[in-house]
């Protein structure tokens, strides 16, 4: 018998404290769930290899990221994973001519950078989760911290599954 | 005594039972938690069409927005209307001539987008309570549509019913 004479279970807990504690389990799981719907989603699910890129318009020193260089977001201490593949380009740079009208430009020295990232998250169809924290498309990452270098400010263009 | 020596209630129900009864009903409610948005139409009474205004779009993401689409608070996650209606343009960028004179002209690789989100909720005071969504004229929201993230600003709010 679970329950002994005086309806303790292995004579320690009485039953209304298991009731209490099912009830606290229960309302406890429900507000989790109600404001972290998808995160607590992600901590029961296994993680997934993702390849996430991050786009800089206009940077100097991009030759400097390498392949393997751990890549995280500072703000959130999240990782996203290892460089993969550095995409260089002319930069894009905005300027104003003597018209007034918006022309695009590249600066020298600098470049278009894309870093295709890989590493471990939760991906579903509305965004990934790195170390609990949500990421979508077009998300602009204040806080890039690539390797050793100051943190960048990044545009995630590409999440996908591996 | 409420429960006896036999471990019953009133000495009619078994507390183990009770305990069964107890954790069925909360895997009920956890259950019916996952497949509705018991949050957003909890309290809805009125129909409310919303428009947001967008800028600085990347080119690749202006199809993002598009008719049906669910729109969600990018905080909760919490889906609270669907996109109605949206157009995008060009996104103006203003710069001066060399006359000082302001000139607005097209930013290359970027759009402006405008959308409406229909959803239920409350409104009162020009304000609008959609899903877990403050809404009012002037606010900045980050919303996300499908898996793309938006910063918008909210220009106005009507109830349709």
């Amino acid at each position: 018998m679970l329950f002994n004479s005086k309806s303790k279970l292995f004579k320690r807990f009485n039953t209304a404290d298991i009731i209490i504690i099912i009830i606290a389990v229960a309302i406890v799981f429900g507000l989790v769930y109600r404001f972290d719907r998808e995160r607590s989603n992600s901590l029961l699910k296994s993680p997934d290899n993702i390849k996430i890129s991050f786009y800089i318009e206009s940077l100097k020193g991009a030759s400097l990221f390498q392949k393997g260089d751990t890549v995280r977001d500072k703000d959130t201490n999240a990782v996203f994973g290892e460089i993969h593949d550095v995409i260089l380009d002319k930069s894009i740079d905005y300027g104003v001519n003597s018209e007034g009208v918006c022309i695009v430009s590249s600066k020298p020295l600098y470049n278009s950078v894309t870093i295709v990232v890989e590493g471990k998250g939760n991906y579903s169809d509305t965004g990934a989760f790195f170390n609990n924290s949500a990421y979508y498309l077009n998300n602009n990452i204040t806080s890039l911290a690539v390797g050793h270098m100051p943190p960048l400010t990044a545009r995630i263009i590409k999440i996908e599954k591996l | 005594m409420l429960i006896d020596k036999r471990g019953k209630l009133f000495g009619k129900v078994n507390v183990a039972d009770i305990i069964i009864i107890l954790l069925v009903f909360v895997m009920v409610c956890i259950v019916f938690m996952f497949f509705t948005n018991r949050n957003v139409q909890s309290e809805a009474s009125d129909t409310i069409r919303v428009t947001f205004n967008v800028d600085d779009i990347p080119d690749i993401f202006s199809n993002s927005i598009q008719k049906g689409i669910p729109v969600r608070v990018q905080k909760s996650s919490l889906a609270f209307g669907k996109v109605m209606d949206a157009s995008i343009s060009d996104m103006l960028f203003y710069g001066v001539n060399s006359r000082g004179e302001w000139i607005a002209s097209p930013k290359p690789n970027y759009k402006s987008a405008s959308f409406v989100v229909e959803g239920s909720g409350k409104y009162s005071d020009g304000q609008a309570l959609l899903g877990e969504a403050e809404l009012y004229p002037g606010r900045y929201i980050a919303v996300v549509l499908g898996m793309t993230t938006f910063w918008a600003k909210v220009v106005d709010i009507e109830i349709v019913s």
